[in-house]
């Protein structure tokens, strides 16, 4: 069977026309490009905002995942300009393979560990041994061994003796691990047979989801949020005027509101 | 995270479930598609196919929706709790439905090989409808439907997105190798991810081995070389 070469030519034109179109550049204005973990999605739209507003030069371009899918890509592909982790273990990873602009990083925020549920349900945690006794389905952290909610979780659990051994024990079998710590929290939305941990800034936007059990600081592992410049990159003055920016006191009533702590108080002045 | 071993074993175990569970009636949708004309055959192919073409995450997602407390086939509306959510039947179920376009479409091809002659002679002989299909079409079909088996194995295998999305990635019970490879990377752990990995070939090799070993042998188990 004979096929006409116009048909055969249309799909190949229309396919290269296609790749053509994605990623327009803005080839007037500095790209850069923000890595922060995905709790801080809310405050770091905000501020990209306000940023932009006052610098109409800047573009900046926003990747929210969890802290150690982040750290992964800048060490793979040194595609960020700022990093802003939601834990110190991944700006170590990136600082011993020397990716940090030296004397760039500065802990910035810090955060506290809430139970949730759905709006509806009935479970009551008054102690955090109630988890273990509680009657639920599955318990929704992100990832335990690799995403900072998840570590801080399993840190805390691990912290708490329980029978014979720990309440990380306990409520292991019934451990669901998420993408990130918004994607727990959806979960927890998702079905009110679920019990999550999240951070209590993740409260501040969501739906459906209430705290069960709120982990005072002092009894909580230490939640530090980092961030720093990475080396390598075309913009650094840019990219350290962004820095700066996430550190000022115009940053710091941002991040109160979407309900994150601050670590240095001076930064309010 | 689990060892390789029982990521390995566990993996198996769900695609074969998955093969299993969609076999027969696969097998006999392509069938109908091959031999028969009806209203409304041509939304049938397309259901059929639908997997094939949607991204895997939006079968998931759709999987999702259906199961969910509040869906469908959830909890709430059933009055019974389906338990697939987050289970290793949920991961049967994903793998299933993914890997369905694959054996239907590769069994529809093998049972248009057989020549419908061959069947209307069996019936002329006194051959039922049943009797026709397991005795003559079935063995003239067998090594197009082992491959399509096959496939649709492999793609079991390899399954993520709607696995994912369904049945999540609980280590030791539905984190399957795909799904250990992505955890793996994403932890910070390349050993552990490149040891899944040549698991992963490894698999890979064995199941395009058989598939080609299937295609070299001539019909009725004869190998090629001797005709």
């Amino acid at each position: 069977m004979r096929v006409s070469l116009w048909r055969l030519w249309c799909p190949l034109v229309l396919a290269s026309l296609l790749c053509a179109a994605p990623g327009c550049h803005h080839h007037d204005k500095t790209e850069l490009r923000l890595f922060a973990a995905a709790s801080l999605q809310d405050a770091m739209h905000e501020l990209a905002r306000r940023y932009q507003a006052k610098h109409p030069d800047v573009v900046l371009e926003l990747n929210f995942a969890g802290s150690n899918a982040l750290a992964r890509q800048i060490a793979s592909s040194r595609g960020a300009d700022v990093y802003f982790s939601a834990d110190e273990k991944w700006m170590d990873y990136l600082d011993k393979k020397k990716l940090l602009v030296p004397g760039s990083r500065r802990s910035l925020l810090t955060n506290a560990l809430v139970v949730v549920a759905r709006t509806e349900s009935q479970v009551k945690i008054v102690r955090p041994v109630d988890l273990a006794t509680a009657h639920y389905q599955h318990l929704v952290l992100a990832q335990p061994d690799a995403v900072p909610a998840g570590r801080y979780a399993k840190h805390y659990l691990e912290g708490i003796r329980y029978q014979d051994g720990t309440l990380w024990d306990a409520v292991n079998p019934k451990l669901v691990p998420a993408l990130d710590v918004r994607a727990a929290l959806a979960a927890v939305a998702a079905d009110p047979r679920r019990l999550g941990i999240v951070y209590s800034s993740d409260l501040v936007q969501s739906q459906g989801v209430k705290a069960l059990y709120r982990v005072p600081v002092d009894q909580g592992p230490p939640i530090r949020y980092p961030a720093a410049q990475i080396a390598g990159r075309s913009h650094p003055r840019d990219a350290k005027a962004l820095l700066a920016y996430l550190e000022s006191p115009d940053a710091a009533a941002v991040y109160k509101r979407w309900g994150f702590g601050m670590l240095h108080p001076e930064a309010e002045k | 995270m689990a060892d390789p071993g029982t990521t390995l074993l566990l993996t198996l175990q769900i695609a074969s479930s998955a093969i299993l569970l969609i076999a027969v009636p696969a097998v006999l949708v392509a069938y109908l598609l091959a031999r028969r004309s009806f209203f409304g055959k041509s939304v049938v192919e397309t259901l059929v196919a639908l997997p094939l073409v949607l991204p895997p995450t939006a079968v998931g997602y759709l999987l999702l929706s259906t199961l969910a407390v509040d869906g469908p086939l959830g909890a709430q509306t059933l009055g019974f709790d389906l338990d697939l959510l987050l289970t290793w039947k949920g991961a049967v179920i994903a793998s299933s439905v993914m890997a369905w376009p694959l054996v239907v479409r590769t069994a529809r091809v093998a049972f248009e090989g057989v020549d419908p002659r061959l069947e209307s002679m069996a019936r002329t002989l006194g051959f039922g409808v049943g009797e026709t299909f397991v005795r003559i079409t079935l063995p003239l079909a067998a090594r197009g439907l082992l491959a399509g088996l096959i496939l649709g194995f492999s793609r079991a295998l390899g399954e993520f997105g709607a696995t994912v999305i369904v049945a999540g990635n609980i280590s030791g019970k539905t984190q399957t190798l795909s799904l250990a490879i992505f955890s793996a990377e994403q932890a910070g752990r390349p050993g552990e991810a490149r040891a899944l990995l040549w698991i992963a070939v490894a698999l890979g090799f064995v199941a395009v081995f058989i598939v080609e070993w299937l295609s070299r042998r001539g019909p009725r188990g004869k190998a090629r070389a001797q005709r």
